[in-house]
């Protein structure tokens, strides 16, 4: 067998790029909004798919393909979802050619509809970015299981710890790597250059792993009580329908806003939002039910029977919707309030959000050194506090505030975040037992993702209800074009505030189960 | 013995050939489009999309609305609703017009809501395909330089047999009718239109180049003869 760190090594580039592109399109995405030609007005909600179906995929392949590369082996499931992943990214760059003619095509003989070509490229991208997402996904618990595989359990964590900062760094720094390439290329370059790297990555790990030996021997039926654990596909079916019509219902209302041909008053509440939320609702009750009575649940439930993984998971999909409302704004409101061109916009919104990311991954080592003398709360509330103040800053922004301004702003709600993650994710894995820390190490990653997730879907109908509502109120009947940009621009400027308003005040809600943490230092 | 075979083979042949259907002949490429206009006038209604690409064409003197594309229905023989898509620098936006008669309602840019404009302020679908002074009749009256291509199937209508047509078209009028962005230069028309029904499924306009890139107009029609409701938006805000 290779040698465990250089497959660790090899592992993790794939995991980086899967990583990258979960953000990398928030600095892009109204260049891809322009460029697929669509508007601004009736679109935008379904943009942001672009961003949380990623989320929802990459969120859904974590919390069940680490158990099937238990019974499939880990070479071929990573390999499989890297070749997911590799197929995702091309399907991503060439989005708006074959495959929105095919799905044109696919709709016109299957229904007799003609698509708007522009909704069915979006429509095609967003299907891609999911393909790619789910691959992307995959491979973090795959790789995670692998370490398992090669270390014996007491240097296990050092190897886990590498590919969690790998993970993190990947979506730290996604959105400037998006940015600068778009500056000087068109942004599907983006997603071309993932396919020589996993091209490359497929060979090496491909030989790598071909003497890692599978979970389960082939041909050798396991006596009863070393029985494998099973696949829980019901349970993974259940927690996909309810995460997926969870979004579809925080996403739907905003569709009522805008209908171009609607000559009734919109109303504010989609048909079909109230139906989806009670299926999400449902199909997360019908989880935990399954989850109570599978022999290998995907997520075991005793683990929120401990004090610590319930409020750290809580924690963590509090900090996750408000650090994605900032992850989401910040170019939002560089690309609506400051930027003059598209290019302009998704370099700036690149480097604005290093003055956010870099200073949350550089915080999180004296979260964990902190949360090693002083215990899991001092540094994770201090952290939470910094994130409020950070994004309370962030809503005194205005058109004219300098980056010199927002700079500091972003800075402080940076460090807040890094300095609460460590303590968060020790408390998490600490409290579960032996057998349950790795699934208790994916429910980190999975509740913060979630909360990303739902802050992106929630929060995109939430800021094109209070748009339409405030240009309705704030607009003069016909006003020319001119005076309709500046009210435009005065509304975004107020929902961008208000979001972060929304966001300081969840992050600040984080609060309540951190300080519930049981305060044990790991000196103790 | 033989006689009687060959004389069997060729009863059957006269009789097979009898049964196979009459290829119907093609008529002058004037009376398909005489045809194909009238067809068109006579509709109660129907659906269309009217796209641009090429070079840009605006909807405003300061050029900074150009038109993409536009969606919608027309009811004969004045009422028109549509969803038009222009392209603004760094935006693309979305704007619905409603046209009854002389009345004429735009979606404001930022809210959505519906505003009544004057007549003959912004593009109107329902000019472009007036039964009196529209399309139809313009295809009867300024068509010229008319040939047949023949008998061809659209890439993205599959399974749809149709004559294929090109001639050329005095732009003056059609100027005036499609809100000054098609013509006034001759233009380049592409006919598709169903052998059966006289229906026009497409039109393709292209215009002379400027600056080496020529404006194309693609119009699809579908839905024929479908009436489709349309009324006064509310204008009360909820």
């Amino acid at each position: 067998m290779k040698r465990p760190a250089v497959i660790i090594a090899l592992i993790c580039l794939p995991i980086f790029i899967g990583a990258l592109d979960l953000t990398v399109v928030s600095a892009v995405l109204p260049h891809v909004v322009y460029d697929l030609e669509i508007p601004l007005q009736t679109g935008l909600d379904d943009a942001a798919w672009v961003v949380s179906g990623y989320l929802l995929a990459y969120t859904l392949a974590m919390t069940f393909m680490g158990r099937l590369s238990d019974l499939v082996g880990r070479r071929k499931v990573y390999l499989l979802a890297l070749a997911i992943f590799a197929a995702g990214s091309y399907l991503v760059a060439v989005a708006d050619t074959w495959p929105t003619r095919l799905a044109w095509r696919i709709g016109f003989m299957l229904a007799g509809v003609r698509l708007d070509p522009a909704y069915t490229a979006l429509a095609t991208l967003v299907a891609a970015r999911m393909i790619q997402a789910f691959g992307g996904g995959a491979m973090v618990p795959v790789g995670m299981a692998l370490a398992g595989d090669l270390y014996p359990a007491e240097r296990r964590s050092r190897p886990l710890g590498v590919i969690a900062a790998v993970d993190t760094a990947g979506w730290v720094v996604g959105h400037l790597y998006g940015g600068i390439l778009t500056r000087f290329f068109d942004w599907r370059m983006i997603f071309w250059l993932n396919l020589p790297l996993c091209a490359v990555a497929f060979a090496l790990i491909y030989i790598a792993l071909a003497s890692l030996p599978r979970p389960i021997p082939a041909g050798q039926p396991a006596a009863p009580e070393n029985r494998p654990p099973q696949m829980d596909w019901p349970g993974a079916l259940l927690i996909g329908l309810s995460l997926t019509t969870l979004n579809l219902g925080l996403n739907s209302n905003s569709e009522t806003v805008y209908d171009t041909l609607e000559t009734r008053p919109s109303s504010a509440w989609s048909p079909y939002a109230l139906p989806l939320l009670i299926a999400a609702a449902a199909a997360f009750g019908l989880f935990v039910w399954r989850q109570a009575r599978a022999a290998f649940p995907l997520m075991p439930l005793a683990l929120f029977g401990r004090r610590n993984c319930l409020a750290g998971s809580l924690a963590n999909f509090l900090i996750g919707f408000s650090l994605f409302v900032a992850i989401a704004n910040v170019p939002l409101f560089i690309n609506t309030l400051v930027a003059e061109t598209l290019e302009q916009g998704a370099w700036d919104s690149g480097w604005m959000l290093s003055a956010l990311t870099v200073p949350m991954a550089l915080a999180s080592i004296p979260g964990g050194w902190l949360s090693a003398r002083l215990g899991y709360r001092p540094p994770a509330a201090a952290g939470v506090l910094g994130g409020v103040a950070g994004l309370a800053l962030m809503t005194t922004w205005r058109a004219a505030t300098p980056y010199s301004t927002m700079i500091p702003h972003l800075a402080l709600a940076g460090i807040g975040f890094g300095l609460s993650m460590a303590p968060l994710a020790a408390a998490v894995i600490n409290a579960a037992p032996g057998e349950y820390r790795g699934a208790a190490s994916a429910l980190i990653i999975i509740f913060r993702l979630t909360g990303m997730t739902v802050g992106v879907s929630s929060m995109a109908t939430y800021g094109l209800q209070r748009a339409e509502a405030l240009s309705r109120q704030w607009l003069p009947p016909a006003a020319d074009m001119a005076e309709t940009l500046r009210v435009g621009m005065m509304v975004a400027e107020k929902v961008i505030q208000e979001t972060f308003v929304i966001a300081a005040l969840l992050c600040g809600l984080a609060l309540l189960p951190v300080l519930w943490l049981k305060n044990i230092s790991q000196e103790n | 013995m033989s006689l009687r075979l060959a004389a069997w083979v060729l009863l059957l042949t006269a009789a097979l050939s009898a049964c196979r259907p009459q290829a119907t002949p093609t008529p002058p490429v004037e009376q398909i489009v005489t045809l194909t206009a009238a067809r068109m006038t006579s509709l109660s209604g129907f659906h269309f999309v009217i796209e641009r690409s090429g070079a840009p064409a605006y909807l405003d003197y300061e050029q900074t609305l150009a038109f993409r594309r536009a969606e919608g229905d027309f009811v004969a023989p004045d009422r028109a609703r549509a969803t038009v898509r222009v392209i603004a620098p760094g935006l693309v936006l979305d704007v619905g017009i409603l046209s009854l008669g002389e009345r004429y309602w735009q979606t404001n840019l930022l809210n959505g809501a519906w505003e009544e404009f004057p007549p003959g302020v912004g593009f109107n679908p329902a000019t472009l395909f007036d039964p009196q002074n529209g399309l139809q009749p313009l295809m009867q009256s300024d068509l010229v330089d008319l040939q047949l291509d023949g008998i061809e199937e659209l890439d993205d209508l599959p399974g749809q047999k149709l004559y294929a047509l090109h001639g050329q078209l005095a732009g003056e009028r059609l100027f005036q009718m499609s809100y000054e962005m098609i013509g006034p230069e001759t233009i380049e028309v592409h006919l598709w239109v169903d052998p059966k029904t006289y229906d026009l499924y497409r039109v393709r306009l292209t215009e002379p180049a400027l600056d080496n890139e020529a404006t194309v107009w693609q119009m699809d029609f579908w839905n024929f003869g479908k009436v489709t409701e349309i009324v006064p938006p509310a204008l009360a805000t909820p």
